[in-house]
C-alpha cells in the first residue's frame, strides 16, 4: 500500500498548486487526477475560452478596425473552425503538459484516477491508467492509498437545469460550447452570467445569431459593479446578441431544423429557434463525490465542503481548497489556498488572509475588479466616499489602438484616501487590475497611485488619473476647480 | 541495448541544436531524468529520458542540429538494477530488526518504467523541527540513534540544548539512519537537516498502524496556541478522530479586518508572532500597522519592559564588550563559545539588574520550633514516600505573608504603566545544575499541600540536574527562592528574576547564642534576605514583610491557622 504525507486530490489550479509547494517544503506528496491535468481550469475553462476569445478579436478587428486604418482585405478573411479549434487545443495541451513537467520534477506522485475516500486517513484510486513515460496502459484496477493529509481540491462542475440535459453535442455546457467545430447559426444561451457572456461574445464575433435568457433585470448582476455591466451590455447588444430580461427558460424540444426553446416573461411564453442550447447558469460544487462522507468531512447542502480560515475541514488532517469550499469560484483564489495549506500542513501559521480576490471577465471589453463596490463599501460602514471615474477615452493608447469604450474607477475612503475598490470595464482590464490589488492589499492611499510615474503611452495610466480623478484633479479631463481657487493644494 | 529517440518537440518543431549534454557515457540514469538540452525555434527545451540505464553512447556533439526521431543515445537497461541498487547494499550492517522490512531490491524490469513510487529505498532529510519561541539553535548533547538503527515516527533521534532546556528531537518519520549530519557539540539551527534516513514506503505503512495513538503534539515543541504549531512533526493516524462539528480548527490571530491597514507581508509577519493585528494602533500613514508595530508588540501580552530591557541589554556597553586578550596572556586563556544556557542566564540577569532597582534586607529566624518540627514529622512523609526539606514551610510562610502584601506578588508592565496583581501564586526555587543555574517553578504553590510540594521539589530538582526539565516548567513564576544558603555563605544579594518583583534568600541553619528573656541561649538560626524591587516595594514594607515572615517561620504552627 502507498502512504504519503499529502495526497491532494484533483490537479487543478488549486490541487496543482498545493502539490507542488508541499513537495518543495519536503513532505511526500501525490496528486490524484481523474481527467486532466490542470482541471476545468486548463482544459476546458479559463485558458481555451481566452483563445478562442483572442481569435474572434483578431477576427473581428479585420472586420471593423482594418478599413479605418487603411487595411483593404479584398477577400474577407476566413476562419478554418477545425484548425482554430485544434490551435485552442494545443494551447490547453501546452499548459497541461507544463503541469505535468512541474509535477514530476518536484518529485510529485501523479496517480490517475478516480478517488474514493475510505477513511480519514485512506483512498482508493480506481487507476484508469498509470502515468509512465513509454509505459503502456495496464488494465483498471482499484489501489488503496493513505495518507496523513488529504487536500480537498475537486472543483465544480456546470450545473444542469430540468430539461436541459448535457448532451454536450447539442445542449452544451460551457464545455461543449468550447469544443464546437464550428460557429452555430443561432445560440440560445441560458444565463447571463460572465461564462455565458464570454462565450456570447466571441461566438457573436465568428456570427453566431446569440439570444441571451437572463432571469435576472441585468447582466452580471452580483458579479461586477453595474456600471461596468452596463458597459459591456451595450456593447453586447451592439454587436447583435439579443438579451431578454426578466426571463426563464422553460424547456426545450427538438424540431425539423434545430430546438425550439420555450422561454417565459411576466407570464407570457414565446419559442426561440436555435441549432445549440448552452446552458450558463452557473457552477457546483463537487461535494457530492468522492464519498467524502466516509472520512467524515461536512459538506452543506449545497455540496460545499465547509472550511475554516486555514481551509481546514472539520477533519484536522483533511483540507479543502478552490471551487469545492465556497465562492468566489476563481483559479487564482484556488491556487492562493493551496499554498496556504500546504504551508500549514508543513506547521506553519497561515490564513487566507487578502484584502482582496480581484474578478476578471473576459466580455468585449473586459471587466476586472479588485476590492470594495460602492454598496459593499457603505455596508462595512465606510459612509464618506470618494468616488470617480478616468475614461479610456481619454488614453492616448486606447485611442491607438482603437479600444476606447470603458473607464477606470476608484472608491477611496473621503477621510483617508485609502484605496478599497477599483473597477475596470476596458481594453487590458485584466492585466491593468494587479496594480490595484496590489494596491489595496498594501493599503495604498489615492495620492500613492496618483504620485507614482506611469509610463507614456500606456493603458496603466489610466489608473493614475483614476486616482487624481478621485482626489479631484485629474489632467486629463475637466473637473471642477480646487476648493478656493487652487488656494489648497489638497482637496 | 535501447536506443533513445529524440521526442516530439511540440507542434510544427521538427529539430533542435544540442546545447549542453546533461549525462555522459557511463552515467545510471532514471525514468525522466533530463539526458540534454536542445534549442528549438520556438524555445530551449530539456529531453528526458523514457527509462531507466547505463548510458553507452552519446550520438551527437553538441552545437548539432537533432531531428525529432533520431537517436541521440543508447542505454543499457539491465545495468540499471546493479547501479541503483549498490547503495542499498552499504547498509547491510543493519540491525536484525531492519532485515524484517528491508528496502525493496530496486527495479529488476529493464524494460521503460512507470513512474510509481514503490520500490527503492528513499532518502528522506529529518530536519530539527522548531523549538519553542525565539529558540533558533540549540547544541547537541547526545544522538540517541546511530548509522544503520532503524527509526520509528516519534521516536527520539537526538538530546538538544537550547538557552530554555534539553530537550529530545523526535523524528517525523520511520526509516533506517543512513547518515548522521552533526557531531557532538555541534551547533545546529532550526530547519537544518540533522540526519538522513532511508526508508521505503513499506515501512512507513507498518509504523503508521503501530502508533496511533500518538497525541499530535508530542515532544519538546508544544507550546500555546498564540505560537505557530509544531512544524514538521505530522499527527500521527489518530488524530482523524479529533472534533466533530462545523466549526473545525481554530487558529489564531484572526484575519485582519477590512479597516486595518498593514501590507500582506506584515500581516504573516503578525501571524506568525502571534499578534492579532486588529486590536493594534498602527504609527504609520493613516494608522498603518508597520512592520515596527508589529515586531514591538510581541511582549504586549507579556511584559512590555521586556523587551524594552532586552534592547538595553543588547545595546548596553557591557554585551557588546569586546575583551581583547592581552598578547602576552593569549596561550594562557581559553575561548569558549557563550551559548545555551549560561548565555540565556547572563541576558536575563543582565536585563533584571538594568531594569530593577533592588535592594535587600537581613535577618535572622530563631528555627529552633521549625527544626524540631520538621524532625518529628520526617517519619510521616518517608511512610508517605517523601522527603521534606525546609523548602516547602519557607514557601507557605512566605505565600502567607504575600497575601498581607500583594506587592511581592505583582509584576510592573511598564509599557501600560501599570502594576499587574497576580491572584495566584507559582513559586520559583533556584537550582544548581551542572549547566548552570536553572528555576523550575512550583504551579499554585498555596492550593498544594507540604507533601505534595516537597515531592514536586524532588521531582523538579532531579530532572534540572539531568538537564530534562520542559520549558514549561520554568515558566510563570510570581515570587523565586534562593537556597544558596545550604552551600555556604550567611547572607546574599539575590538578583531578581524579572518580571517578578522579589526574591527571597534563605541561608544555612546554624547554632548561635542569642539572648532569650535575658539569658544566653543557644538556638537554631537562620539567616533570610528579602530583595525587592524598589519601584513598587518601600524599604519599609520590605521590612514589614520580612518580620512578618519571620514571625511565622518563628512559630511554625501558625502556619496551620493559614492553611488553605
Amino acid at each position: 500500500m502507498k502512504n504519503f504525507d499529502v495526497v491532494v486530490i484533483g490537479a487543478g489550479p488549486g490541487g496543482y498548486v498545493a502539490a507542488i509547494k508541499a513537495a518543495q517544503l519536503g513532505l511526500n506528496t501525490a496528486i490524484v487526477e481523474r481527467e486532466f491535468l490542470g482541471g476545468v481550469c486548463l482544459n476546458v475553462g479559463c485558458i481555451p475560452s481566452k483563445a478562442m476569445i483572442t481569435a474572434a478579436h483578431w477576427l473581428h478587428k479585420s472586420q471593423h478596425d482594418f478599413a479605418t486604418m487603411g487595411f483593404n482585405l479584398n477577400t474577407p478573411v476566413e476562419v478554418d473552425f477545425p484548425k482554430l479549434l485544434s490551435w485552442k487545443n494545443s494551447v490547453s495541451q501546452k499548459m497541461s503538459n507544463g503541469v505535468s513537467q512541474l509535477l514530476k520534477g518536484n518529485n510529485v506522485t501523479i496517480i490517475r484516477g478516480e478517488a474514493q475516500f475510505k477513511s480519514a486517513t485512506e483512498i482508493t484510486v480506481n487507476t484508469a491508467k498509470t502515468e509512465a513515460g513509454a509505459g503502456a496502459p495496464s488494465a483498471a484496477s482499484s489501489e488503496t492509498i493513505q495518507s496523513k493529509y488529504f487536500v480537498i481540491a475537486t472543483g465544480s462542475r456546470p450545473i444542469e437545469i430540468p430539461g436541459f440535459k448535457f448532451d454536450e453535442k447539442d445542449i452544451l455546457s460551457s464545455t461543449g460550447a468550447l469544443d464546437l467545430n464550428h460557429a452555430p447559426k443561432k445560440i440560445v444561451v441560458i444565463g447571463g452570467g460572465y461564462i455565458g457572456l464570454e462565450i456570447s461574445s466571441y461566438l457573436r464575433k465568428f456570427g453566431s445569431e446569440v439570444t441571451v435568457v437572463e432571469a435576472q433585470g441585468q447582466l452580471l448582476a452580483g458579479v461586477v459593479d453595474p456600471e461596468c455591466a452596463q458597459v459591456v451590455t451595450r456593447k453586447l447588444v451592439k454587436s447583435g446578441v439579443k438579451v431578454m430580461y426578466n426571463t426563464k427558460a422553460q424547456g426545450q424540444k427538438k424540431s425539423k431544423d434545430g430546438y425550439e426553446v420555450t422561454v417565459e416573461a411576466n407570464g407570457k411564453q414565446e419559442i426561440l429557434k436555435a441549432d445549440k442550447i448552452l446552458v450558463t447558469v452557473g457552477r457546483r460544487p463537487n461535494g457530492d463525490q468522492t464519498n467524502l462522507k466516509a472520512a467524515g468531512v461536512t459538506v452543506d447542502e449545497r455540496g460545499f465542503v465547509k472550511v475554516d480560515g486555514q481551509r481546514r475541514t472539520n477533519i484536522k488532517n483533511i483540507f479543502a481548497i478552490g471551487d469545492i469550499c465556497g465562492q468566489p469560484m476563481l483559479a487564482h483564489k484556488a491556487s492562493y489556498e493551496g499554498i496556504l495549506v500546504a504551508e500549514v500542513i508543513k506547521g506553519a501559521n497561515r490564513a487566507f488572509d487578502v484584502k482582496t480576490v480581484p474578478a476578471v471577465v473576459f466580455t468585449d471589453p473586459e471587466i476586472a475588479s479588485a476590492g470594495l463596490t460602492e454598496a459593499e463599501a457603505r455596508a462595512k460602514g465606510f459612509n464618506d466616499l470618494k468616488i470617480a471615474k478616468f475614461p479610456f477615452a481619454a488614453n492616448g493608447r486606447a485611442v491607438s489602438m482603437q479600444e476606447t469604450d470603458g473607464f477606470v474607477k476608484m472608491i477611496a475612503d473621503a477621510k483617508t484616501h485609502v484605496l478599497l475598490g477599483v473597477h475596470i470595464v476596458g481594453p487590458e482590464a485584466s492585466n491593468l487590475i494587479s496594480e490595484a490589488v496590489l494596491a489595496i492589499e498594501m493599503g495604498a492611499r489615492l495620492e500613492d497611485l496618483a504620485l507614482s510615474i506611469h509610463p507614456h503611452p500606456t493603458l496603466g495610466e489610466t489608473m493614475m488619473e483614476a486616482a487624481e480623478a478621485t482626489l479631484g484633479h485629474a489632467i486629463h479631463i475637466i473637473q471642477k476647480p480646487l476648493a478656493g481657487n487652487g488656494k489648497s493644494l489638497h482637496p | 541495448m535501447a536506443d533513445i529517440k529524440l521526442p516530439e518537440l511540440g507542434e510544427g518543431v521538427t529539430e533542435g541544436e544540442l546545447i549542453k549534454w546533461l549525462v555522459k557515457p557511463g552515467d545510471s540514469i532514471k525514468p525522466d531524468q533530463s539526458v540534454a538540452e536542445l534549442m528549438t525555434d520556438k524555445a530551449t527545451v530539456e529531453i528526458p529520458s523514457p527509462m531507466a540505464g547505463v548510458v553507452k553512447t552519446l550520438k551527437f556533439k553538441v552545437g548539432d542540429v537533432i531531428k525529432v526521431e533520431s537517436v541521440i543515445l543508447t542505454l543499457d537497461p539491465s545495468a540499471s538494477t546493479t547501479a541503483i541498487s549498490a547503495p542499498a547494499a552499504s547498509v547491510s550492517a543493519a540491525p536484525a530488526a531492519a532485515t524484517a522490512q528491508p528496502a525493496k531490491p530496486v527495479l529488476s524490469a529493464p524494460t521503460p518504467l512507470p513512474s510509481t513510487p514503490t520500490g527503492p529505498a528513499t532518502s528522506i532529510s529529518v530536519k530539527l523541527p522548531e523549538l519553542g519561541e525565539g529558540v533558533s539553535e540549540g547544541e547537541l548533547v547526545k544522538w540517541l540513534v546511530k548509522p544503520g538503527d532503524l527509526v520509528q515516527a516519534d521516536q527520539s533521534i537526538a538530546e538538544l540544548m537550547t538557552d530554555k532546556a534539553t530537550v529530545e528531537v523526535p523524528s517525523p518519520f520511520v526509516g533506517k539512519v543512513k547518515e548522521i549530519k552533526f557531531k557532538v557539540g555541534d551547533v545546529v539551527k532550526v530547519d537544518s537537516v540533522m540526519l538522513i534516513l532511508e526508508g521505503s514506503s513499506s515501512s512507513v505503512t507498518t509504523t503508521v498502524k503501530a502508533s496511533p495513538t500518538v497525541s499530535p503534539q508530542t515532544g519538546p515543541q508544544q507550546k500555546s496556541a498564540t505560537l505557530s504549531m509544531a512544524a514538521t512533526n505530522p499527527p500521527p493516524a489518530g488524530f482523524a478522530t479529533a472534533s466533530g462539528g462545523s466549526g473545525a480548527a481554530e487558529f489564531y490571530p484572526p484575519v485582519a479586518e477590512s479597516r486595518v491597514l498593514a501590507t500582506p507581508a506584515t500581516r504573516r509577519l503578525a501571524r506568525e508572532m502571534g499578534v492579532n493585528i486588529n486590536s493594534m494602533t498602527g504609527t504609520g500613514l493613516a494608522g498603518r500597522v508597520t512592520r515596527d508595530d508589529v515586531l514591538s508588540s510581541q511582549s504586549q501580552s507579556t511584559f512590555e519592559s521586556g523587551t524594552a530591557a532586552q534592547k538595553v541589554a543588547a545595546t548596553s556597553p557591557t554585551t557588546t564588550f569586546a575583551y581583547q586578550s592581552p598578547q602576552s596572556l593569549g596561550p594562557l586563556e581559553e575561548r569558549v563559545a557563550l551559548r545555551g544556557i549560561r548565555k540565556k542566564i547572563a541576558e536575563n540577569l543582565q536585563m533584571a539588574k538594568s531594569i530593577i532597582p533592588h535592594f535587600t534586607l537581613m535577618d535572622e529566624a530563631d528555627v529552633t520550633e521549625l527544626v524540631t518540627l520538621r524532625e518529628n514529622l520526617k517519619d510521616f512523609a518517608a511512610k508517605s514516600g517523601t522527603k521534606v526539606t525546609f523548602l516547602p514551610f519557607v514557601m507557605k510562610a512566605m505565600i502567607a505573608t504575600m497575601r498581607e502584601f500583594p506587592m511581592f506578588n505583582a509584576s510592573i508592565d511598564d509599557k501600560a504603566s501599570e502594576i499587574v496583581y497576580k491572584k495566584y501564586f507559582n513559586v520559583g526555587f533556584a537550582a544548581d545544575t551542572p549547566n548552570g543555574l536553572v528555576v523550575p517553578v512550583i504551579k499554585n504553590a498555596d492550593q498544594k499541600s507540604i507533601l505534595e510540594i516537597s515531592r514536586e521539589i524532588l521531582d523538579l530538582a532531579k530532572r534540572a540536574r539531568d538537564g530534562k526539565l520542559k520549558s514549561e516548567e520554568m515558566k510563570g513564576a510570581t515570587i523565586t527562592i534562593t537556597n544558596i544558603g545550604s552551600v555556604g555563605g550567611t547572607y546574599a544579594t539575590p538578583i531578581i528574576n524579572h518580571p517578578e518583583v522579589a526574591i527571597l534568600g534563605m541561608y544555612k541553619i546554624q547554632d548561635k547564642p542569642i539572648i532569650k528573656n535575658g539569658a544566653l541561649a543557644v538556638q537554631k538560626v537562620m539567616n533570610y534576605t528579602v530583595t525587592a524591587d524598589h519601584r513598587l516595594i518601600d524599604g519599609a514594607v520590605a521590612a514589614n514583610f520580612l518580620k512578618a515572615f519571620i514571625q511565622r517561620i518563628e512559630k511554625p504552627g501558625s502556619l496551620m491557622l493559614e492553611m488553605r
